[in-house]
């Protein structure tokens, strides 16, 4: 939710995935681990949600910028990357409630024109069994996922203060 | 064109979850049979063997991402009839009206983004434009309100779980809490345009419809029984009341109470489909083929119970006669009408001054062995019983959902189409769509169906008389 009331958030921190499948819930996670700091934030909104929905397009057409936090099955240097995400539709075609950050945006663009500045923080999963928690390797990346996002923040402007945070180890 | 007696359609577009259509040829490449699977494994009954009671309509809520209010109902009614304790007026209005978003962003969802393509653009159109880009491009603004309907069905229900997916509200006994008045005075203020935007969509299904009355009647039309449940004036009920069953030329078979479900509803196991079969147990399987949802509602009820969704249900009754009330195309105008009704549900219950009413929950200990709790999911029927021990813990759990009350149905539906518009081994990818779309008439849900652990998979295999795969077409 916006953290706060009066201030149409400039960007949204969008964190999803299932906490009951292990380290799918990578973002829910990261998410909780932002909620302290984003309250200190003015024109920042935090979501978590199991997966993108198309009607949340409809809250963030005027931001600025998105930030979508994920679990990857893929292997990945240091287990945590920062992608650009450009909007594209090209041969999707909707299979179901699925989207992607790349379809999300590309109808971002398509409905409203609006075309914000878009990563993806991707942070490794090791294990997507049932069960919740997430295993070590993965907990240690949410947490330098979400250190890093609030020095995004607060280097691009957006929050005004240093917000405090601080890694569990 | 592809000519050839086998095909793989990897996934099938648009349905909720995968699954897998064979169609089988014969040597002349004229369609012998059809078969939709579901081949992943079903579990979440057995994960609930051994929890609290309390516990259940939160745990089953998360077998569905897109449906998880229906599972959290069904599973809290069928707690209430373990304790025994009648829950308190209000708390019964605030889940009925937990439902009725429910309905409006699921059903919003399934006709603007999911069904909408075949209507607006056609079955033959171009595959890379017959999707919801397709239709955004042939009609921006009303792809946009179709998202802030769903969107206001999903603040219906945030509004009272705290969450748009997955909220915590429905418990043993009543609800977590009270509707505070500023946010029912916050919904009351959406119902203009939803209202504005559910007309548009069904005069478009209506237009569509009376253009494509020919269709309709070859299209996946077969007779059947309906289910659903009424209250005691026949009328629409989604939340509770008896189930009825209703035969194709119109006598009622049987009503119910949920708690008799087993005397009438039969489950058949086949061994190519982790879904069951459940049939009307007195016509035996398969001939107690009967099916949900939608139309089944529309053609089982008597009347609606809301003044739109009435005058609507006798505009629909003179297009669903009796040689096309069976017609699966029908599905998309029915649940359209339902949309309405779910809005005006809605909206009277928020008007009424009892809603904001402060006495939510009954408390009371396990005092039966076992409860069942039926409700209208909006695929359909949705059936949570539970048998518990002496301490309120999970014994035994048994879950029919409405996609598995279809399944004979839609077997039914996708062997009439691959008949109708499969010939010579002639395997068009506009009419492998209509396969697809003859499922898709039952929004399907085949996580929901199955249960299942996993991301499934869906593909559609015509095999010739051989029982070899010929031909393969994939979209993504």
């Amino acid at each position: 939710m916006p953290a706060s009331e009066t201030t149409t958030p400039t960007c949204w921190i969008i964190a999803f995935g299932n906490p009951q499948r292990g380290d799918d819930g990578v973002g829910p996670y990261v998410a909780g681990r932002l909620n302290d700091a984003i309250q200190q934030m003015s024109g920042v909104a935090l979501c978590t949600l199991p997966q993108l929905d198309i009607a949340l397009l409809e809250d963030i057409h005027d931001a600025d910028h998105l930030i979508f936090v994920d679990a990857s099955v893929e292997a990945i240097d240091n287990g945590l990357r920062w992608s650009p995400v450009t909007p594209e539709l090209n041969g999707w075609a909707m299979g179901s409630h699925q989207l992607t950050p790349t379809v999300f945006l590309g109808l971002l663009h398509l409905l409203y024109q609006s075309q914000p500045t878009a990563w993806v923080v991707s942070v490794q999963g090791r294990h997507f069994d049932l069960g919740e928690g997430l295993s070590a390797e993965a907990r240690r990346a949410a947490e330098r996922a979400a250190a890093q996002i609030v020095d995004w923040l607060y280097l691009h402007g957006i929050a005004l203060d240093r917000p405090k945070y601080r890694e569990k180890g | 064109m592809t000519t050839a007696t086998q095909i793989t359609i990897n996934p099938i577009s648009r349905l909720e979850g995968h699954g897998k259509v064979t169609i089988h040829l014969s040597a002349n490449g004229e369609v012998d049979e059809a078969f939709f699977h579901i081949t992943q494994f079903r579990g979440y009954e057995h994960f609930c063997q051994g929890r609290p009671l309390e516990e259940m309509p939160i745990i089953t809520q998360r077998i569905c991402g897109i449906c998880p209010v229906s599972h959290q109902l069904a599973s809290a009614k069928a707690c209430d009839a373990i304790c025994g304790a009648p829950i308190p007026e209000t708390a019964a209005m605030l889940r009925e009206l937990l439902h009725m978003g429910q309905y409006i962003q699921s059903h919003a969802l399934h006709f603007f983004h999911l069904a909408s393509p075949d209507l607006l653009l056609g079955w033959d159109s171009d595959p890379a434009q017959r999707n919801v880009v397709g239709v955004i491009a042939a009609a921006p603004d009303l792809a946009k309100r179709g998202i802030r309907l769903r969107k206001f069905g999903q603040e219906i229900i945030s509004a009272l779980g705290g969450k748009k997916i997955h909220p915590v509200y429905a418990i043993p006994g009543g609800v977590t809490h009270a509707l505070p008045q500023a946010a029912r005075l916050q919904l009351l203020a959406g119902f203009q345009e939803a209202f504005t935007t559910a007309g548009a969509a069904l005069g478009i299904i209506k237009d569509w419809a009376e253009q494509h009355m020919a269709e309709v009647k070859v299209f996946a039309n077969f007779a059947s029984h309906y289910a659903s449940l009424v209250d005691d004036r026949g009328r629409l009920q989604l939340y509770d009341g008896q189930l009825r069953i209703k035969g194709h030329d119109g006598a009622i078979l049987a009503q119910f109470d949920p708690a008799d479900y087993l005397q009438y509803i039969g489950e058949h196991v086949e061994p190519w489909s982790y879904m069951k079969f459940p049939f009307f147990k007195p016509q035996g399987y398969p001939n107690g083929l009967y099916r949900v949802g939608p139309l089944a509602r529309l053609n089982a009820v008597d009347a609606m119970g809301t003044p739109q969704a009435d005058a609507e249900l006798r505009q629909f009754r003179k297009i669903a006669t009796d040689d096309r009330k069976g017609a699966s195309l029908l599905y998309h105008y029915a649940r359209m009408i339902e949309l309405v009704y779910a809005l005006e549900r809605s909206q009277a219950l928020l008007m009424d001054e009892r809603i904001i009413g402060k006495q939510v929950r009954a408390t009371a200990a396990p005092s039966n062995a076992q409860g069942v709790g039926i409700i209208e999911a909006p695929r359909g029927t949705l059936i949570h019983h539970y048998e518990v021990d002496r301490h309120g813990t999970i014994r035994d759990a048994n879950l029919i959902v409405a996609t598995g009350h279809n399944n004979l149905g839609m077997n039914r539906a996708v062997t009439l189409v691959a008949k109708e518009y499969i010939h010579r081994g002639d395997v068009r990818e506009g009419m492998l769509n209509r396969v697809e779309g003859a499922i898709r008439c039952y929004d399907p849900c085949l996580s929901c169906a199955t249960h299942a652990l996993g991301q499934m998979q869906m593909a559609i295999q015509v095999l010739d008389h051989r029982g070899e795969i010929i031909a393969t077409l994939e979209r993504r």
